[in-house]
């Protein structure tokens, strides 16, 4: 079936997508049957079990699905084109410019040979049309953001030296420091304190707003939920088994599972 | 009583070149309890727990386990204890090596440590993944292949299975949703009990605190700003103005209330932070000798010590 897209509106449609481990003959569905979409200038946050398939899902939006992995059905649609059937040079394109991912394992993310500096400048200078001087200002400038203490000597500084925090921090700057279209955030505060989360939950509905940014917003956090989302798609079990505004889960959930998540407040 | 502790720490000190990343904690932990440690990201608290795991060595202090001092003893001396004292690493994703199953890597730790036949060690396996509600079939998968929160059980089991005398809990459970989070704080509470283990537990969860701790230091830049040696209704209880504003920003599950803000706090940096209180700079209150002295603990309640000049104006 196909949907009707409206260009001023840009937005990333998931349609009914599959996806499926495979290790010997052991087969693992994920992803059974997902459909959600992540509109521009909107917050879409995506709950749900652990193990429940949120980050494959993220995962085969950024094309970054391991080898194992097996898309058995399913479309990711962006701008009237399917992102699952690109050629492979035409697809990375898109990774940096039109959408930028932070992962859930900030220090997988990050090289331990480099310093910070250099892995957000490189990033920049190869998605952006500046300069390298101006790249480091800018790597700064989104390192301050972050609330990072003396981001001038954090450049100069490798992951290892790094509290846990602070790596999830410098991958948000990364991402962010490349101004996406789409960003694709998988827990990207669980390992900060809630008042430097807080900080950093409002720099992320900041770029919703002012740079009209779509998010998909992976977490547990009903809390964080509930400070920054304007959609919410509620998965279990690899399926979707609720959606919608953000009032709407909060205030009339439907499905038994959204209700128990919404109650199990320690 | 003194026998009675099990592990303690006095003006414990790391220092990485400037970064005084731990700078003066001595803290203690009754055996069979539990001590919550919360604060800042980057405020010293995972390397309290690798100074404590003698993963790191410190620049200053004394670390008491079971009353003997082990700060300065070597490796091969310390051995027998290591299998006394776990940790369940922050960032779960990097303590398997890539290379093996999460199985295989669990199973050295017992060929090293026990002298469990290989049939034991795998029906204890299955039945310690069981208890931390992880599918034993997953034992040989290696950590990239499972989700966030299931590494992060397999790595509660990896510490667990060894039956140790402590563990260091750092982040245990953030990765995991309200209900698998509730199930794995249920399953410490009880092996606790159980076993008599120990649980230093750091965390970013402020509610996991009352559910686990019996005790609560909050760390900010190096050092504890406030102690408190009960856990209920801790929102309320703390004094500290550091304590006060990280209580406040604990997110409220109603998407009428909310209250993210844009302004970045003013903070102390670089050599301003030789002198004074290091929070001084995101304080509401401002007064002279706050950038003079840096204010030590101090008793203000039965087992409750802050360091603040100003806590007749904070708690006003
Ligand atoms: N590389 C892989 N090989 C095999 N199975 C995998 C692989 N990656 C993920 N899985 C499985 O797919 C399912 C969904 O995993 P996913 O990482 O999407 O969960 P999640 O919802 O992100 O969970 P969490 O909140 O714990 O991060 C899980 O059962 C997981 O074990
Ligand atoms: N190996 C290292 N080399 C240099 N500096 C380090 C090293 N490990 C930690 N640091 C620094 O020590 C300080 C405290 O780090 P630590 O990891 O203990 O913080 P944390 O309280 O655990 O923070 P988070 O909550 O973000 O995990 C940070 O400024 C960090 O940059
Ligand atoms: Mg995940
Ligand atoms: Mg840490």
């Amino acid at each position: 079936m196909k949907m009707k897209q409206n260009n001023t509106n840009s937005r990333i449609e998931v349609e009914h997508l599959c996806v499926e481990f495979s290790s010997g003959r052991h087969q693992t569905k994920a992803v059974q049957d997902v459909s959600l979409s992540v509109q521009k200038g909107r917050i879409t946050a995506l709950v749900g079990e652990s193990g429940s398939g949120k980050s494959v899902t993220a995962l085969t939006i950024m094309n970054l699905l391991p080898q194992t992995a097996n898309v058995c059905q399913g479309k990711v649609i962006w701008e009237k084109q399917n992102l699952l059937s690109l050629s492979g040079k035409e697809r990375k394109k898109l990774n940096g410019t039109v959408l930028a991912m932070i992962f859930q394992n900030p220090a997988a993310a990050l090289d331990p040979l480099f310093s910070i500096g250099d892995q957000i400048t490189e990033g920049i200078l190869t998605h952006r049309r500046i300069n390298k001087r101006e790249a480091r200002e800018e790597a700064v400038h989104y390192l301050q953001m972050m609330n990072l203490p003396e981001p001038d000597a954090l450049m100069q500084k490798r992951p290892f030296e790094l509290s846990g925090g602070m790596c999830q921090r410098v991958t948000i700057a990364m991402a962010m420091s490349l101004h996406p279209e789409f960003l694709i955030a998988d827990e990207p505060t669980t390992a900060l304190d809630v008042t430097v989360q807080k900080q950093i939950l409002g720099e992320i509905s900041r770029i919703r707003t002012e740079q009209n940014v779509g998010v998909l917003f992976i977490t547990h956090d009903l809390g964080v939920v509930a400070e920054i989302a304007d959609d919410v798609f509620v998965m279990r079990s690899g399926q979707i088994v609720e959606s919608g505004d953000v009032y709407h889960i909060f205030e009339q959930p439907q499905h038994s599972y959204t209700k128990k998540l919404l109650n199990s407040v320690l | 009583m003194k026998s009675d502790i099990l592990l303690e720490t006095k003006q414990l000190k790391k220092y990485y070149g400037t970064v005084h990343a731990v700078d003066g904690v001595s803290l203690s932990i009754q055996k069979g309890q539990s001590l919550g440690l919360i604060g800042e990201s980057g405020s010293g608290k995972s390397t309290f727990g690798k100074l404590v795991t003698k993963l790191e060595k410190p620049s200053g202090g004394e670390i008491r386990f079971l009353g003997r001092s082990v700060e300065n003893i070597p490796e091969r001396k310390f051995r027998p204890l290591r299998k006394e004292i776990q940790i369940v690493f922050q960032s779960s994703g990097d303590v398997f090596d890539p290379c093996y199953t999460v199985g295989d890597s669990i199973r050295e730790g017992l060929h090293n440590y026990t002298d469990l036949s290989p049939a034991e060690i795998e029906d204890y396996l299955d039945e310690t993944f069981e208890r931390v509600g992880l599918n034993p079939a997953l034992k040989n998968r290696a950590a990239k292949q499972l989700s966030g929160g299931q590494c992060q059980r397999a790595n509660i089991a990896r510490a667990l299975i060894l039956h140790p005398q402590l563990i260091v809990c750092d982040e245990p459970v953030s990765s995991l949703d309200y209900s698998i989070r509730k199930q794995m704080l249920n399953l410490l509470n009880k092996i606790q009990e159980q076993e008599g283990i120990t649980y230093l537990f750091i965390t970013h969860d402020l509610s996991n605190v009352p559910y686990v701790c019996k005790a609560v230091a909050i760390m900010y830049h190096g050092r504890i700003v406030e102690y408190l040696d009960h856990t209920d209704n801790l929102g309320e209880n703390v004094m500290h103005p550091y304590s006060r504003l990280l209580f406040e920003s604990v997110p409220v599950p109603d998407p009428r209330k909310r209250t993210i803000n844009r302004e970045l706090p003013e903070r102390v940096q670089g050599e301003n932070l030789q002198k004074g209180c290091p929070f001084r700079g995101e304080c509401p209150i401002q007064e002279e000798i706050c950038a003079e002295t840096m204010p030590l603990l101090s008793e203000e309640a039965t087992g409750h010590k802050v360091a603040c000049h100003c806590l007749h104006k904070a708690n006003m």
